[in-house]
Protein backbone atom coordinates (compact mmCIF):
# COMPACT_ATOMS: atom_id res chain seq x y z
CA UNK A 1 0.00 0.00 0.00
CA UNK A 2 1.35 3.42 -0.86
CA UNK A 3 0.73 6.66 0.98
CA UNK A 4 -1.76 8.04 -1.51
CA UNK A 5 -3.93 4.98 -1.06
CA UNK A 6 -3.62 4.94 2.73
CA UNK A 7 -4.41 8.62 3.15
CA UNK A 8 -7.65 8.06 1.29
CA UNK A 9 -8.51 5.28 3.73
CA UNK A 10 -7.58 7.01 6.97
CA UNK A 11 -11.06 8.43 7.58
CA UNK A 12 -12.67 5.02 7.27
CA UNK A 13 -9.89 3.55 9.39
CA UNK A 14 -10.61 6.06 12.13
CA UNK A 15 -14.34 5.38 11.94
CA UNK A 16 -13.89 1.60 12.16
CA UNK A 17 -15.54 1.18 8.79
CA UNK A 18 -12.86 -0.87 7.07
CA UNK A 19 -12.95 -4.60 6.53
CA UNK A 20 -10.43 -6.43 8.76
CA UNK A 21 -7.98 -7.19 5.92
CA UNK A 22 -7.69 -3.62 4.70
CA UNK A 23 -7.65 -2.39 8.28
CA UNK A 24 -4.58 -4.41 9.17
CA UNK A 25 -2.84 -3.36 5.95
CA UNK A 26 -3.41 0.26 6.85
CA UNK A 27 -2.18 -0.40 10.37
CA UNK A 28 1.02 -1.98 9.06
CA UNK A 29 1.64 0.96 6.76
CA UNK A 30 1.11 3.50 9.52
CA UNK A 31 3.57 1.76 11.80
CA UNK A 32 6.30 2.53 9.32
CA UNK A 33 5.21 5.87 7.88
CA UNK A 34 5.54 9.07 9.88
CA UNK A 35 3.69 11.15 7.30
CA UNK A 36 0.57 9.07 7.30
CA UNK A 37 0.77 8.78 11.07
CA UNK A 38 0.82 12.52 11.28
CA UNK A 39 -2.22 12.83 9.05
CA UNK A 40 -4.05 10.28 11.19
CA UNK A 41 -3.13 12.33 14.23
CA UNK A 42 -4.67 15.42 12.62
CA UNK A 43 -7.89 13.52 11.94
CA UNK A 44 -7.98 12.27 15.51
CA UNK A 45 -7.44 15.76 16.90
CA UNK A 46 -10.21 17.05 14.67
CA UNK A 47 -12.54 14.32 15.89
CA UNK A 48 -11.84 15.12 19.51
CA UNK A 49 -12.22 18.85 18.89
CA UNK A 50 -15.63 18.35 17.30
CA UNK A 51 -16.88 16.81 20.52
CA UNK A 52 -16.14 20.02 22.43
CA UNK A 53 -19.25 20.85 24.47
CA UNK A 54 -19.00 24.43 23.25
CA UNK A 55 -19.92 23.13 19.79
CA UNK A 56 -23.03 21.34 20.94
CA UNK A 57 -26.19 23.42 20.98
CA UNK A 58 -28.81 22.92 23.63
CA UNK A 59 -32.40 23.94 23.23
CA UNK A 60 -33.57 27.02 25.12
CA UNK A 61 -35.20 26.22 28.45
CA UNK A 62 -38.81 26.66 27.37
CA UNK A 63 -38.38 24.47 24.30
CA UNK A 64 -36.63 21.87 26.42
CA UNK A 65 -39.55 21.83 28.85
CA UNK A 66 -41.97 21.47 25.97
CA UNK A 67 -40.04 18.59 24.45
CA UNK A 68 -39.69 16.89 27.82
CA UNK A 69 -43.43 17.14 28.36
CA UNK A 70 -44.25 15.76 24.93
CA UNK A 71 -41.93 12.81 25.30
CA UNK A 72 -42.99 11.85 28.79
CA UNK A 73 -46.62 11.97 27.73
CA UNK A 74 -45.86 9.82 24.72
CA UNK A 75 -44.06 7.29 26.90
CA UNK A 76 -47.05 7.09 29.19
CA UNK A 77 -49.31 6.67 26.17
CA UNK A 78 -51.18 9.70 27.37
CA UNK A 79 -51.15 12.06 24.45
CA UNK A 80 -54.70 13.41 24.68
CA UNK A 81 -53.39 16.65 23.27
CA UNK A 82 -49.98 18.06 22.59
CA UNK A 83 -49.15 20.66 25.26
CA UNK A 84 -49.92 23.90 23.53
CA UNK A 85 -49.17 26.55 26.03
CA UNK A 86 -45.45 26.29 25.60
CA UNK A 87 -45.68 26.91 21.87
CA UNK A 88 -44.37 30.39 21.13
CA UNK A 89 -46.24 32.44 18.49
CA UNK A 90 -46.18 30.42 15.31
CA UNK A 91 -44.49 31.79 12.20
CA UNK A 92 -46.60 32.20 9.07
CA UNK A 93 -45.65 28.98 7.40
CA UNK A 94 -46.65 26.97 10.46
CA UNK A 95 -49.98 28.74 10.82
CA UNK A 96 -50.88 27.84 7.27
CA UNK A 97 -50.81 24.19 8.20
CA UNK A 98 -52.71 24.65 11.45
CA UNK A 99 -56.06 23.39 10.20
CA UNK A 100 -54.52 20.24 8.83
CA UNK A 101 -52.57 19.84 12.05
CA UNK A 102 -55.71 19.89 14.20
CA UNK A 103 -57.16 17.04 12.18
CA UNK A 104 -53.85 15.25 12.29
CA UNK A 105 -53.49 15.52 16.05
CA UNK A 106 -56.68 13.59 16.47
CA UNK A 107 -55.38 10.89 14.19
CA UNK A 108 -52.00 11.00 15.86
CA UNK A 109 -53.55 10.52 19.29
CA UNK A 110 -55.39 7.46 18.13
CA UNK A 111 -52.35 6.14 16.31
CA UNK A 112 -49.88 6.83 19.08
CA UNK A 113 -51.98 5.33 21.84
CA UNK A 114 -52.79 2.36 19.69
CA UNK A 115 -49.24 1.83 18.62
CA UNK A 116 -47.60 2.47 21.93
CA UNK A 117 -49.14 -0.10 24.21
CA UNK A 118 -45.92 -1.67 25.34
CA UNK A 119 -45.60 -5.40 24.95
CA UNK A 120 -45.98 -7.06 28.31
CA UNK A 121 -49.18 -5.28 29.25
CA UNK A 122 -50.82 -8.34 27.89
CA UNK A 123 -53.49 -8.34 30.58
CA UNK A 124 -55.31 -5.49 28.84
CA UNK A 125 -58.53 -6.41 27.14
CA UNK A 126 -56.93 -5.44 23.83
CA UNK A 127 -54.88 -8.62 23.75
CA UNK A 128 -57.85 -10.76 24.76
CA UNK A 129 -59.73 -9.42 21.77
CA UNK A 130 -56.74 -9.93 19.49
CA UNK A 131 -56.37 -13.51 20.64
CA UNK A 132 -60.01 -14.27 19.87
CA UNK A 133 -59.71 -12.52 16.53
CA UNK A 134 -56.68 -14.66 15.82
CA UNK A 135 -58.64 -17.79 16.63
CA UNK A 136 -61.59 -16.80 14.45
CA UNK A 137 -59.39 -15.69 11.60
CA UNK A 138 -57.42 -18.92 11.61
CA UNK A 139 -60.56 -21.00 11.43
CA UNK A 140 -62.55 -18.93 8.96
CA UNK A 141 -59.79 -18.15 6.52
CA UNK A 142 -58.66 -21.75 6.46
CA UNK A 143 -55.23 -20.49 7.33
CA UNK A 144 -54.68 -22.63 10.33
CA UNK A 145 -51.12 -23.70 9.76
CA UNK A 146 -48.08 -22.73 7.72
CA UNK A 147 -46.34 -25.92 8.79
CA UNK A 148 -48.62 -28.92 8.96
CA UNK A 149 -47.06 -31.66 11.07
CA UNK A 150 -47.80 -33.49 14.25
CA UNK A 151 -44.11 -33.95 14.87
CA UNK A 152 -42.72 -31.41 17.32
CA UNK A 153 -39.27 -31.98 15.86
CA UNK A 154 -40.55 -30.63 12.57
CA UNK A 155 -42.64 -27.79 13.92
CA UNK A 156 -40.20 -26.28 16.41
CA UNK A 157 -37.28 -25.82 13.98
CA UNK A 158 -39.68 -24.42 11.37
CA UNK A 159 -39.88 -21.22 13.45
CA UNK A 160 -36.12 -20.72 13.43
CA UNK A 161 -35.18 -17.85 11.15
CA UNK A 162 -38.77 -16.64 11.10
CA UNK A 163 -39.01 -15.51 14.70
CA UNK A 164 -36.54 -13.88 17.01
CA UNK A 165 -37.30 -16.48 19.67
CA UNK A 166 -37.74 -20.24 19.85
CA UNK A 167 -41.19 -21.30 21.05
CA UNK A 168 -41.49 -24.38 23.24
CA UNK A 169 -43.35 -27.05 21.29
CA UNK A 170 -44.61 -30.21 22.94
CA UNK A 171 -46.51 -33.11 21.52
CA UNK A 172 -49.48 -34.03 23.67
CA UNK A 173 -51.03 -36.71 21.45
CA UNK A 174 -50.76 -39.31 24.21
CA UNK A 175 -52.70 -37.04 26.50
CA UNK A 176 -55.41 -36.49 23.91
CA UNK A 177 -54.27 -33.15 22.49
CA UNK A 178 -52.47 -33.94 19.23
CA UNK A 179 -50.35 -31.25 17.63
CA UNK A 180 -51.70 -30.20 14.25
CA UNK A 181 -49.01 -27.73 13.19
CA UNK A 182 -47.91 -24.12 13.55
CA UNK A 183 -47.95 -20.73 11.88
CA UNK A 184 -46.82 -17.16 12.37
CA UNK A 185 -49.32 -14.67 13.71
CA UNK A 186 -49.32 -11.11 14.99
CA UNK A 187 -50.44 -10.01 18.46
CA UNK A 188 -49.64 -7.30 20.98
CA UNK A 189 -47.66 -5.40 18.38
CA UNK A 190 -45.27 -8.18 17.60
CA UNK A 191 -44.84 -11.41 15.73
CA UNK A 192 -45.83 -14.46 17.71
CA UNK A 193 -45.86 -18.24 17.28
CA UNK A 194 -49.23 -19.95 16.95
CA UNK A 195 -49.25 -23.65 17.77
CA UNK A 196 -52.35 -25.55 16.76
CA UNK A 197 -53.69 -28.49 18.69
CA UNK A 198 -56.85 -30.54 18.42
CA UNK A 199 -59.09 -32.12 20.99
CA UNK A 200 -61.74 -34.26 19.34
CA UNK A 201 -63.38 -31.76 16.97
CA UNK A 202 -62.15 -28.65 18.76
CA UNK A 203 -59.23 -26.57 17.58
CA UNK A 204 -56.94 -24.97 20.13
CA UNK A 205 -54.68 -22.08 19.19
CA UNK A 206 -51.78 -21.63 21.55
CA UNK A 207 -50.09 -18.26 21.04
CA UNK A 208 -46.57 -17.92 22.41
CA UNK A 209 -44.24 -14.94 22.59
CA UNK A 210 -41.47 -13.75 24.91
CA UNK A 211 -42.16 -11.88 28.12
CA UNK A 212 -39.72 -10.07 30.35
CA UNK A 213 -42.04 -10.46 33.33
CA UNK A 214 -41.90 -13.39 35.72
CA UNK A 215 -44.09 -16.44 36.13
CA UNK A 216 -47.83 -16.08 36.59
CA UNK A 217 -50.75 -18.31 37.47
CA UNK A 218 -53.43 -19.31 34.99
CA UNK A 219 -55.93 -16.57 34.24
CA UNK A 220 -59.21 -17.32 32.53
CA UNK A 221 -61.34 -15.24 30.18
CA UNK A 222 -64.43 -15.81 28.10
CA UNK A 223 -65.09 -13.93 24.90
CA UNK A 224 -67.63 -14.49 22.13
CA UNK A 225 -68.15 -18.11 23.03
CA UNK A 226 -64.47 -18.95 23.28
CA UNK A 227 -62.57 -19.85 26.42
CA UNK A 228 -59.14 -18.41 27.01
CA UNK A 229 -56.49 -19.30 29.51
CA UNK A 230 -53.24 -17.37 29.73
CA UNK A 231 -50.13 -17.45 31.84
CA UNK A 232 -46.44 -16.70 31.83
CA UNK A 233 -43.83 -19.40 32.16
CA UNK A 234 -40.14 -19.66 31.48
CA UNK A 235 -39.84 -16.25 29.86
CA UNK A 236 -42.87 -16.66 27.61
CA UNK A 237 -46.44 -15.38 27.38
CA UNK A 238 -48.78 -18.27 26.56
CA UNK A 239 -52.39 -17.79 25.54
CA UNK A 240 -54.58 -20.78 24.71
CA UNK A 241 -57.97 -20.19 23.08
CA UNK A 242 -60.63 -22.65 22.00
CA UNK A 243 -64.32 -23.43 21.99
CA UNK A 244 -63.34 -26.46 24.01
CA UNK A 245 -64.92 -26.44 27.47
CA UNK A 246 -63.07 -24.53 30.12
CA UNK A 247 -62.04 -27.51 32.23
CA UNK A 248 -60.42 -29.40 29.38
CA UNK A 249 -58.73 -26.23 28.22
CA UNK A 250 -57.35 -25.85 31.73
CA UNK A 251 -56.03 -29.39 31.57
CA UNK A 252 -54.39 -28.59 28.23
CA UNK A 253 -52.75 -25.57 29.80
CA UNK A 254 -51.43 -27.62 32.69
CA UNK A 255 -49.98 -30.18 30.29
CA UNK A 256 -48.34 -27.47 28.23
CA UNK A 257 -46.82 -25.82 31.26
CA UNK A 258 -45.21 -29.07 32.13
CA UNK A 259 -44.73 -31.37 35.01
CA UNK A 260 -43.35 -29.02 37.58
CA UNK A 261 -44.70 -29.38 41.10
CA UNK A 262 -47.26 -26.57 40.88
CA UNK A 263 -49.11 -28.07 37.93
CA UNK A 264 -48.72 -31.70 38.97
CA UNK A 265 -50.39 -31.02 42.29
CA UNK A 266 -53.43 -29.53 40.58
CA UNK A 267 -53.72 -32.07 37.77
CA UNK A 268 -57.25 -33.48 37.60
CA UNK A 269 -58.16 -36.93 36.33
CA UNK A 270 -58.50 -37.06 32.55
CA UNK A 271 -62.21 -36.94 31.97
CA UNK A 272 -63.76 -35.75 35.18
CA UNK A 273 -62.68 -32.20 35.96
CA UNK A 274 -62.66 -32.03 39.77
CA UNK A 275 -64.12 -28.52 40.05
CA UNK A 276 -67.25 -29.28 38.05
CA UNK A 277 -67.90 -32.51 39.89
CA UNK A 278 -67.68 -30.73 43.23
CA UNK A 279 -70.68 -28.53 42.36
CA UNK B 1 -33.82 14.98 22.61
CA UNK B 2 -31.08 17.58 22.52
CA UNK B 3 -29.59 15.85 19.49
CA UNK B 4 -32.61 16.98 17.48
CA UNK B 5 -32.10 20.62 18.38
CA UNK B 6 -28.34 20.45 17.87
CA UNK B 7 -28.69 19.07 14.36
CA UNK B 8 -31.40 21.57 13.46
CA UNK B 9 -29.26 24.40 14.81
CA UNK B 10 -26.19 23.41 12.80
CA UNK B 11 -28.19 23.03 9.60
CA UNK B 12 -30.17 26.27 9.87
CA UNK B 13 -27.42 28.18 11.67
CA UNK B 14 -29.67 30.23 13.93
CA UNK B 15 -31.74 29.75 17.08
CA UNK B 16 -35.16 30.89 15.87
CA UNK B 17 -35.18 28.66 12.84
CA UNK B 18 -33.86 25.72 14.84
CA UNK B 19 -36.71 26.11 17.31
CA UNK B 20 -39.33 26.17 14.55
CA UNK B 21 -37.77 23.19 12.83
CA UNK B 22 -37.69 21.11 16.00
CA UNK B 23 -41.34 21.79 16.80
CA UNK B 24 -42.42 20.93 13.29
CA UNK B 25 -40.22 17.84 13.34
CA UNK B 26 -41.84 16.63 16.57
CA UNK B 27 -45.29 17.00 15.01
CA UNK B 28 -44.13 15.07 11.96
CA UNK B 29 -42.60 12.38 14.15
CA UNK B 30 -45.91 11.72 15.84
CA UNK B 31 -47.72 11.79 12.54
CA UNK B 32 -45.36 9.31 10.97
CA UNK B 33 -45.07 7.10 14.01
CA UNK B 34 -47.56 4.59 12.67
CA UNK B 35 -45.29 3.87 9.74
CA UNK B 36 -42.26 3.36 11.91
CA UNK B 37 -41.41 -0.28 12.05
CA UNK B 38 -39.15 -0.18 15.02
CA UNK B 39 -35.36 -0.36 15.19
CA UNK B 40 -33.09 2.62 15.24
CA UNK B 41 -35.27 5.29 16.84
CA UNK B 42 -32.50 7.87 17.09
CA UNK B 43 -31.59 7.65 13.39
CA UNK B 44 -35.29 7.76 12.48
CA UNK B 45 -35.85 10.88 14.52
CA UNK B 46 -32.71 12.58 13.20
CA UNK B 47 -33.87 11.81 9.67
CA UNK B 48 -37.13 13.61 10.34
CA UNK B 49 -35.35 16.59 11.90
CA UNK B 50 -32.89 16.81 9.06
CA UNK B 51 -35.55 16.59 6.35
CA UNK B 52 -37.72 19.10 8.19
CA UNK B 53 -34.77 21.49 8.36
CA UNK B 54 -34.16 21.28 4.62
CA UNK B 55 -37.86 21.58 3.83
CA UNK B 56 -38.01 24.62 6.06
CA UNK B 57 -35.06 26.26 4.32
CA UNK B 58 -36.63 25.67 0.92
CA UNK B 59 -40.02 27.02 2.04
CA UNK B 60 -38.54 30.09 3.63
CA UNK B 61 -36.61 30.79 0.47
CA UNK B 62 -33.45 31.00 2.45
CA UNK B 63 -30.44 30.24 0.41
CA UNK B 64 -26.99 29.87 1.79
CA UNK B 65 -24.51 32.16 0.14
CA UNK B 66 -22.20 29.24 -0.26
CA UNK B 67 -23.31 26.28 -2.35
CA UNK B 68 -24.93 23.25 -0.73
CA UNK B 69 -22.17 21.14 -2.03
CA UNK B 70 -19.01 21.60 -3.99
CA UNK B 71 -19.59 20.88 -7.63
CA UNK B 72 -15.98 20.31 -8.49
CA UNK B 73 -14.13 17.50 -6.87
CA UNK B 74 -11.09 19.33 -5.65
CA UNK B 75 -8.98 16.24 -5.30
CA UNK B 76 -7.52 17.32 -1.99
CA UNK B 77 -6.15 13.94 -1.20
CA UNK B 78 -4.00 13.55 -4.28
CA UNK B 79 -0.50 14.94 -4.32
CA UNK B 80 -0.55 16.12 -0.72
CA UNK B 81 2.76 15.99 1.01
CA UNK B 82 2.06 14.33 4.37
CA UNK B 83 5.06 15.88 6.03
CA UNK B 84 3.89 19.45 5.53
CA UNK B 85 0.70 18.98 7.55
CA UNK B 86 0.94 20.50 10.97
CA UNK B 87 -0.79 18.95 13.94
CA UNK B 88 -4.12 20.68 14.13
CA UNK B 89 -4.43 23.23 16.85
CA UNK B 90 -8.10 23.85 17.14
CA UNK B 91 -10.13 25.86 19.53
CA UNK B 92 -13.89 25.77 19.62
CA UNK B 93 -14.34 29.28 18.25
CA UNK B 94 -12.18 28.70 15.18
CA UNK B 95 -13.61 25.25 14.64
CA UNK B 96 -17.16 26.64 14.89
CA UNK B 97 -16.34 29.20 12.22
CA UNK B 98 -14.82 26.56 10.02
CA UNK B 99 -17.91 24.37 10.43
CA UNK B 100 -20.27 27.18 9.54
CA UNK B 101 -18.21 27.85 6.45
CA UNK B 102 -18.65 24.30 5.19
CA UNK B 103 -21.31 23.53 2.60
CA UNK B 104 -24.29 22.20 4.55
CA UNK B 105 -24.14 18.62 3.22
CA UNK B 106 -20.53 18.32 4.33
CA UNK B 107 -21.31 19.89 7.70
CA UNK B 108 -24.23 17.57 8.44
CA UNK B 109 -22.14 14.51 7.50
CA UNK B 110 -19.22 15.33 9.78
CA UNK B 111 -21.48 16.27 12.70
CA UNK B 112 -23.59 13.12 12.42
CA UNK B 113 -20.36 11.12 12.46
CA UNK B 114 -18.44 12.93 15.20
CA UNK B 115 -21.14 14.40 17.43
CA UNK B 116 -23.87 11.79 17.08
CA UNK B 117 -21.54 8.83 16.49
CA UNK B 118 -23.66 7.43 13.68
CA UNK B 119 -22.24 4.69 11.45
CA UNK B 120 -21.79 5.25 7.72
CA UNK B 121 -24.85 3.14 7.11
CA UNK B 122 -26.91 5.25 9.51
CA UNK B 123 -25.66 8.49 8.03
CA UNK B 124 -26.56 7.21 4.56
CA UNK B 125 -30.02 6.42 5.82
CA UNK B 126 -30.55 9.76 7.60
CA UNK B 127 -29.24 11.86 4.69
CA UNK B 128 -30.74 9.73 1.94
CA UNK B 129 -27.58 9.16 -0.09
CA UNK B 130 -25.48 6.07 -0.82
CA UNK B 131 -22.65 5.12 1.51
CA UNK B 132 -20.08 6.05 -1.10
CA UNK B 133 -21.37 9.60 -1.06
CA UNK B 134 -21.20 9.62 2.74
CA UNK B 135 -17.55 8.56 2.68
CA UNK B 136 -16.71 11.16 0.08
CA UNK B 137 -18.47 13.94 2.01
CA UNK B 138 -16.72 12.97 5.25
CA UNK B 139 -13.35 12.95 3.57
CA UNK B 140 -13.94 16.36 2.03
CA UNK B 141 -15.34 17.82 5.24
CA UNK B 142 -12.31 16.65 7.20
CA UNK B 143 -9.86 17.91 4.60
CA UNK B 144 -11.45 21.32 4.43
CA UNK B 145 -11.68 21.69 8.20
CA UNK B 146 -8.06 20.67 8.75
CA UNK B 147 -6.90 22.92 5.95
CA UNK B 148 -8.84 25.88 7.27
CA UNK B 149 -7.65 25.35 10.84
CA UNK B 150 -4.05 24.88 9.74
CA UNK B 151 -4.10 28.01 7.60
CA UNK B 152 -5.87 30.21 10.14
CA UNK B 153 -3.47 28.88 12.74
CA UNK B 154 -0.53 29.84 10.55
CA UNK B 155 -1.90 33.36 10.13
CA UNK B 156 -1.55 33.98 13.83
CA UNK B 157 2.07 32.94 13.98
Amino acid sequence: MDCAEVIGLLGRFLDDELDPVTESEVERHIENCAGCRSRLGSLQSLGAALEDPALIYHPPADLERYLGEVFSRARRGNLSRLPRRWLPPAPAWLVAEAALLLLTVGLVVWTVTRGRIPPGRAQSSGVVQEVVDGQVRSLESNHLTDVLSSDQHTVKPWFAGKLDFSPPVTDLAKEGFPLVGGRLDYLDNRQVAALVYRRRKHTINLFVWPSPAGESEFAFEDRRGYHIVHWRHDGMNLWAVSDLDKAELAEFARLVRGNDSASAAGAPPRNFPAEDNAR
Amino acid sequence: MGAAYNLARWITRNDEDARDVVQEAMLRAFRFFEGFEGGNTRAWLLTIVRNTAFDWMRKSRLREDIPFEEEVHSGEEAGRDPESLAVVQADAVRLGEALRALPVFLREAILLREQEGLSYKEIASVTGVPMGTVMSRLARARSRLIEQLASSGRKDH
